[in-house]
């Protein structure tokens, strides 16, 4: 077991922050360029931005939020959300991304993650999936924030991209994000022992043993919050320290 | 046999001179500067007065180009002094209020972000003790029950369901599809005047609705005023009654159907109603209504949950999503007026400064008018008036089964030359709603 | 201060130049060598395979620039597939050799250990940097100046430098059972496997402290 990384999550929306449920409303939280450098100088281990409308609109706008958060903001930072592109991937990583996350794309045209894993490198390409429960133990992967069905089986579709060259995996349970209800921990599990690349865990974070749980059952490498740091219903600080003292190694600030 | 295939004059499509405008639509098409929605909107119609002919009102635009709903939305944030209508709120609930354990108003709903959050803010902020009650849609959807189901067993209400006889609700469906190319009409009825008859009936003589219409485009006076227009649930006997485009009599005495078939149908009676002392009220006018916080509060209070799809026509998931007829009612709007259901949401979102207008915009254009595919199979069979089932209402229809070819004839049959041009085997709107 | 930022197509250039900028330098792009004498400190960054590092370097005329600019004795830093390339070799995709500057070889992380524990590569993630006397209790070279013992710097590897130098180890990781050279440094040019722009406060003070040299 390595450190686990703590993640927060930002959906943007035309240079908001925003926080939806079920990936789904808009409702307004505040300036992203803020939060980021809070969440920085709070000790995060990484943070992930999606562009939450970017399919819809069928545009890209988070360059601009990238450029300043990059000049600030010292630590690895992704970006996703509408990214179809070589030119797509390469405007954002200039722009001061360090990876990419792709999933409306890919599904279109897998092919896609091996052209971008090559030209990147593996380590860049984060395959993003948003699981939507279909029974007991199966799920869907779903595109377009959530909105439209692909037919594929995530499991089948995680392990086809990870021989494809996705270097890590983020794992959305729509059922679950954004109702603070805890980790869909049995999606997480069986995600993270069909592939060998890092799993990210996401969706669901509602109280400090949710990370302790999803990480010892399902074995995840990194864990996703956004609600509750948006909302300040936790820290970063009582995340990990909750964390270590119930035996999860995390990344502690000595500095 | 009364309902045909009926023959298209494909030349009324073509060019663009002298164009007919279907229902009494405006000629010159017109879209809002603020939102998207068009000028062909209509605004609500007296159903049981509704028949094939019958002229639409459409919504009103100012002479700086911006819709009536446009204005309500503006005053909403400007002019509306809300502290004092929540005062007038608190009033109207101590004057009503009970405190024998008797519910003390109504809710009418389907579990929807709406009356979720009626019923729920109405109950636990003004302690009131509402009786929800529930006109069944025709066809649940899995979610849609999961939710209305979650709205009373997590929200915590005490609810009535209303289920009209599914025979004479398909037979209805599908005359109003005939007549008036309005599958959602059999639903209004229901929608509107089952609460006002059970209060009659269970002597609670408060009823609460979510938002005015005014605000998505009926006459801006209307939104001065909390009580709903008596004329969407009452009716006077004396009038001739229509229902799905047909008068009662012709029901009666063509259609074989009988007076108990009619009765849930029916509006409610306004002597009745003012014996009762009856009103209803939109608690819109009251609380500053916002419908994507609807939807969040119905989620973190009642179990809701959005549609686990994108709701066809639109792209978004949390609004109207519990009836598979839905779909078709949009469509049908479609093509009829050329408005889609992206363009009401989108339209609706842009006023609640959600989204920008160009972003309206690029959604209309993406998602308008798809077609309903995913119900479709089961939403033909419900409009299927077949001869095992129906009997002699069967000999009625050409085409007793719903089918493509039927389906696609009323389409044409039902698309204004002024909004569509037929080029080539394909049918395409004239105007578009484009960046200012 | 200026500080010259070899650009060879490979590598999150703008994370480097903002993390130095934040330490006070003024990064200047080189495409193609320049006068070896004009540079007092060079980054040499780089993500992404061995074989094609070395060959883009070489591409671009960079291999004899490095090899004089390193036999002037002047401050080099490796970031990344930077440090992996200042040794002899790797063995990424085949046998491919490297600068020479520092001795060692580049093998792949080890994806168990030796209780069979499955270690996901690419190794990414923050780990503590040891120092490699187990009783210091904390570092005194001028490059970690004021960065604390177990502090956690960010990596994103799945190859590793062995056989090096215990001269040359200024600090290193775990993964599993492997050792993983975390900075090295010979003279002047040090080598850094993680990203000191990505490992926040504790980076940004590495690079503080490469600039003073």
């Amino acid at each position: 077991m390595r450190n686990i990384r703590v993640i927060a999550r930002l959906d943007i929306k035309n240079n908001y922050l925003i926080k939806g449920i079920h990936l789904e409303g808009l409702r307004k939280v505040g300036d992203p360029h803020e939060f980021s450098k809070k969440y920085y100088n709070q000790n995060i281990d990484e943070i992930l931005y999606m562009d939450a409308v970017a399919s819809l609109y069928g545009r890209n706008s988070l360059l601009d939020l990238i450029k300043r958060v990059s000049r600030d903001v010292f630590i690895p930072l992704t970006v996703g959300g509408g990214i179809r592109s070589i030119h797509d991937a390469t405007e954002i990583l200039r722009s001061g991304a360090d990876k990419i996350a792709i999933n409306t794309a890919a599904i279109k045209d897998p092919s896609l993650i091996e052209s971008l894993s090559k030209r990147f490198g593996a380590q860049c390409i984060v395959l993003s999936v948003e699981a939507k429960r279909k029974s007991d133990h199966t799920w869907e992967a779903m595109t377009d924030n959530g909105r439209e069905h692909s037919g594929l089986d995530v499991i089948d579709w995680v392990r086809e991209a990870c021989t494809l060259g996705a270097g890590e995996v983020l794992v959305t349970s729509i059922d679950n994000e954004g109702t603070r209800k805890g980790f869909d921990v049995e999606l997480m599990r069986q995600v993270s022992t069909s592939v060998t690349v890092p799993i990210i865990a996401s969706g669901g974070f509602g109280k400090n043993q949710d990370l302790v749980d999803v990480v010892k059952i399902a074995d995840v490498n990194a864990v996703s919050i956004a609600h509750d740091l948006h909302y300040a219903k936790t820290t970063i600080d009582e995340v990990k320290n909750y964390a270590i003292e119930n035996g999860i190694n995390l990344r502690r600030n000595i500095l | 046999m009364k309902f045909k295939i009926r023959e298209i004059d494909y030349s009324k499509y073509v060019g663009d001179k002298d164009l007919e405008a279907y229902y009494g639509l405006p000629s010159e098409v017109k879209f809002c500067r603020n939102c998207v929605i068009s000028n062909q909107r209509p605004n609500s119609t007296q159903e049981y007065k509704n028949k094939m002919g019958v002229k639409k009102s459409t919504i009103h635009f100012d002479d700086e180009g911006v819709c009536d709903a446009c204005r309500v939305a503006e005053a909403k944030r400007t002019t509306i002094d809300w502290q004092e209508r929540e005062r007038e709120l608190e009033e109207l609930c101590s004057k009503f209020r009970r405190n024998d354990g008797q519910y003390d108003c109504i809710v009418p709903g389907s579990g929807g972000k709406d009356s979720v959050y009626t019923s729920h803010v109405l109950k636990y902020k003004y302690k009131m003790n509402p009786l929800t009650v529930t006109w069944a849609p025709h066809m649940y959807t899995d979610w849609g029950w999961k939710n209305f189901q979650n709205w009373i067993h997590v929200g915590g209400f005490d609810n009535q369901l209303n289920t009209p006889n599914g025979h004479i609700h398909r037979l209805l469906t599908r005359l109003a599809v005939e007549n008036l190319f309005h599958p959602f009409q059999p639903f209004f009825f229901g929608q509107k005047a089952l609460a006002p008859k059970l209060a009659c009936l269970l002597n609670i003589p408060l009823i609460f609705y979510g938002e005015n219409e005014a605000e998505y485009g009926n006459p801006i006076t209307t939104h001065n005023s909390p009580l709903q227009n008596q004329e969407y649930y009452a009716f006077k006997e004396s009038e001739e009654l229509y229902l799905a485009g047909t008068s009662v009599r012709e029901l009666q005495d063509e259609y074989g159907l009988s007076k108990n078939d009619l009765l849930p149908y029916m509006p409610a009676d306004p002597m009745l109603l003012k014996k009762n002392k009856v009103q209803v009220h939109y608690l819109g006018y009251y609380l500053k209504w916002h419908p994507q916080s609807c939807y969040y509060y119905s989620v973190e209070n009642a179990g809701f949950q959005a549609s686990p799809e994108r709701n066809l026509g639109t792209y978004s998931k949390y609004a109207s999503l519990d009836d598979k007829i839905d779909d078709f009612h949009f469509y049908t709007t479609f093509l009829k007026f050329g408005i889609g259901r992206a363009t009401y949401d989108a339209s609706q979102e842009i006023r609640s400064q959600d989204i920008e207008r160009d972003e309206g915009v690029a959604l209309v254009n993406r998602f308008d008018g798809e077609y309903p595919h995913r119900f479709e199979k089961e939403v033909f069979q419900y409009l299927s008036i077949n001869k095992e089932e129906f009997g002699r209402l069967a000999d009625l229809f050409e085409s007793p089964i719903m089918t493509n070819e039927y389906f696609t004839n009323l389409c044409e049959h039902h698309r204004s030359p002024h909004l569509w041009k037929y080029d080539n085997g394909k049918w395409a709107l004239r105007h578009r709603v484009t960046n200012l | 201060m200026k500080v010259y930022l070899i650009d060879y197509g490979m590598g999150n250039l703008l994370s480097i130049e903002n993390a130095f900028t934040k330490c006070g330098a003024e990064i200047e792009y080189i495409k193609e060598p320049i006068a070896p004498e004009k540079i007092n400190h060079l980054i040499l960054p780089g993500v992404g395979a061995f074989a094609d590092g070395m060959e883009e370097l070489s591409k671009r005329g960079f291999t004899p620039f490095l090899k004089e600019y390193f036999r002037l004795q002047k401050p080099l830093i490796g970031i990344c597939l930077g440090m992996q390339m200042l040794f002899d070799s790797s063995s990424e995709f085949g046998e491919h050799s490297g600068l020479g500057f520092i001795p060692g070889k580049v093998l792949e992380i080890p994806n168990t250990d030796s209780g069979g524990h499955i270690y996901k590569r690419p190794f990414i993630g923050w780990s503590e940097l040891n120092h490699p006397n187990p009783s210091k209790t904390h570092f005194s070279r001028p490059i970690l100046k004021d960065v604390p013992i177990n502090s956690s710097m960010y990596f994103v590897h799945s190859y590793y430098a062995t056989e090096t130098n215990p001269d040359h180890l200024v600090a290193y990781t775990t993964y599993g059972d492997a050792i993983i050279p975390a900075i090295v440094q010979k003279d002047l040019t040090v080598g850094c496997q993680f990203h000191p722009e990505k490992s926040a406060a504790a980076g940004l003070q590495i690079i503080k402290n490469f600039l003073t040299f």
